[in-house]
């Protein structure tokens, strides 16, 4: 008891003494969401800056007799001559599960009128990416439940695969997908209750997009169920750049802490053009030396460091991963403008969509020939090595008979065969948005097309005979798909019974 | 045409020439630069001047320490005070006194950019931020 008292005493009594010290500073001047400082000797790169009216700013121009400052928050009650203080502590947002379903704003504050998000611990939004010696190479999966990309550019947990493309190719809904399949996966996988199922947490970074588009998603996901396991990290067109800045560092932070628990996340950027170009404002403001296009020296490392800290770490280090899926759009299928070719040299490869194939209604519309996944295939389940293994080279083979077909009727037979078979594959690969496929489904589908179960169907129904595949495999196929689930790869037996079960639903389907 | 470093640097031999033994600012010594300054007429006077002005400005509040109070203190403690403050920067500092009585209580010692809060009003803010 007199303890308690005394201890209590303690605390009073320092309170009483206690010198508040502090580093100070005035704001000489202030203009879109950049504020100079003067003072403030011993302020520290990236350190928050308290500004009247609990706005926050953070310290980026360090100067011999200035500072220059970019604010968080609403900058309309700040001016000259404001007081200014040193808080001597790095940007940090809340992270944890306790995140997921919410969607917060740059800071890491709720926006979805939910209450406080649940999170104990904070991480600095600007963190040093993991070395050398914690990593480890990706052969893990991270399936999208597009069945273009699993099977021939497989994204495997800790890649970074740029998605890229025009406006309104479909870069978005590429990402939403993935988010949607990993939800099913692991809904799928916790209900199954295998101790070796490793779920991933997916964190969606919305940067410089209309709020209509932001709210879209949100209702996207809802409907999906996939909120569950998504956080959504919000900083629209309507924020000022610096929080449109940070956010995917934000987001990243949140993703790290997934990674670094031991476990696996996917986070999406969208997009890191739009980051690119609110640093490109802020640093026009702040006065720094411009490059190519306006952009400062740095924009490079502006998206190095950020996609650097996506990896996949070893079991030393928890065996966690953290997957970066950028999306950077293009000017006019430009992708030898300068962000663009920056970021496809930090990534782990591509996948680049085309207006004219989207126009075709061919989506996604990915462009096989451009896109890459450079160590994704080390993660690709066996299973889908088999059946997918050529499909890029018939594709490919198919792009060049096809256009060279247009200048004669006369064609021999097996170039008439890899024509048939290269528009059915083209057919099979078009799929609707937010309806991704289990990556077992996909394996039946393709192992069907490539053993001719497909070759009597007219390529205008191909479509339609996918869907009744699929849904005879739901229904009628469920001992084939979990032994596919389990096995991962087609022995012998399995493909037996995958003929029996296709002859079946082709049957039906003539029928 | 003298770049802004250049002019910045020439301006630091300036100011290390205006001080006296204890290291302040000395009136007699920054008078006896300017008329220097004016007879010599160097290039970029104006922007010199200027520039001479700022490093002066800054050493005088590297060098003073504003002692804000509400409840006059003793002489005592403004010597206190100035030798803490002094023996913490590792140089000398005057001390200047001033009333503020929107304190309410107790003190705040400003040098440079550096704020010491000892007063009412610092804690009533400080609550004010917990409540």
């Amino acid at each position: 008891m007199s303890d308690i008292v005394e201890l209590i005493e303690k605390e009073i009594a320092n309170l009483e003494t206690g010198i508040q010290e502090s580093n100070v500073g005035k704001i000489i001047q202030i203009a879109d969401a950049v504020a100079r400082v003067s003072g403030l000797s011993k302020v520290m790169y990236n350190e928050m800056i308290a500004f009247p009216g609990g706005v926050m700013g953070i310290a980026l121009n360090l100067e011999s007799d200035q500072v220059g400052c970019v604010i968080l928050g609403d900058t309309s009650n700040l001016k000259e001559g404001d007081e200014v203080k040193t808080t001597g502590k790095l940007l940090s947002v809340p992270v944890g599960k306790g995140l997921l379903g919410r969607v917060v704003d740059t800071l890491g504050n709720p926006i979805d009128g939910k209450g406080s998000v649940g999170a104990t611990e904070t991480y600095p939004v600007e963190r040093i990416a993991p070395g050398i010696m914690p990593r480890k190479s990706v052969d893990q999966p991270l399936q999208t439940g597009i069945m273009a990309i699993d099977s021939m550019i497989p994204i495997g947990r800790g890649q970074r695969e740029l998605i890229i493309g025009d406006r309104a190719t479909g870069k978005t809904t590429i990402a939403i997908d993935t988010i949607i399949n990993q939800s099913n996966i692991n809904r799928i996988g916790i209900a199954s209750g295998d101790p070796n199922f490793r779920p991933v947490y997916s964190i969606y970074v919305a940067v410089g997009q209309k709020n209509a588009n932001v709210a879209r998603t949100i209702k996207v996901l809802e409907e999906a169920d996939a909120m569950e396991f998504t956080i959504i990290v919000s900083a629209p067109a309507a924020d000022n750049p610096a929080n449109q800045f940070l956010a995917p560092y934000s987001g990243c932070a949140m993703g790290e802490w997934f990674m670094e628990n031991g476990m696996d996340a996917l986070i999406v950027y969208d997009d890191l053009s739009k980051q690119a170009v609110a640093y490109r404002q802020i640093s026009l403001v702040l006065k720094r030396p411009s490059g190519r296009e306006a952009y400062p020296g740095d924009v490079f490392y502006l998206h190095s460091r950020l996609l650097e800290r996506s990896a996949r770490v070893n079991e030393e280090n928890g065996n966690g991963s953290l997957t970066a899926l950028p999306i950077i759009e293009t000017q006019a299928g430009d992708i030898s403008a300068y962000i663009p070719t920056n970021v496809i040299s930090i990534t782990d490869g591509q996948i680049f969509l085309e207006t004219d194939l989207f126009n075709k209604g061919i989506r996604p519309a990915v462009s096989v020939g451009l896109s890459v996944s450079r160590v994704g295939s080390a993660a690709q389940i066996k299973a889908t090595k088999q059946v997918a293994g050529k499909v890029k080279l018939q594709l490919a083979q198919y792009r060049e008979l096809a256009a060279f077909a247009q200048f004669g009727s006369d064609l021999d037979a097996k170039t008439k065969a890899q024509l048939d078979r290269g528009a059915r594959i083209m057919e099979i690969f078009k799929q609707p948005q937010f309806n991704p496929l289990p990556i077992e489904v996909q394996t039946i589908v393709i192992w069907a097309v490539q053993n001719d179960f497909f070759d009597s169907i007219l390529v205008a129904d191909i479509v339609n005979a996918k869907d009744s595949l699929r849904n005879y495999a739901e229904t009628s196929c469920q001992d084939l798909i979990e032994k596919i689930r389990q096995e991962k790869k087609l022995s012998d037996s399995l493909i037996e019974s995958l003929r029996e079960s296709v002859s079946r639903w082709k049957e039906t389907f003539n029928a | 045409m003298l770049s802004i470093k250049k002019i910045s640097t020439f301006t630091q031999q300036l100011l290390k020439h205006s001080l006296d033994s204890k290291g302040l600012v000395s009136p007699k010594l920054v008078q006896v630069t300017l008329q220097t300054l004016r007879l010599k007429k160097p290039a970029n006077h104006l922007a010199i001047l200027k520039s001479y002005k700022l490093q002066v400005l800054r050493k005088l509040q590297d060098t003073t320490a504003l002692v804000e109070y509400s409840g006059c203190p003793s002489e005592d403690q403004i010597s206190a005070i100035q030798k803490l403050l002094s023996k913490k920067y590792n140089r000398h500092i005057q001390v200047k006194t001033k009333e503020n009585p929107s304190l309410l209580a107790g003190i705040r010692v400003s040098v440079a950019d550096d704020v010491y809060e000892s007063s009412a009003n610092g804690r009533l803010g400080i609550l004010a931020k917990t409540v």
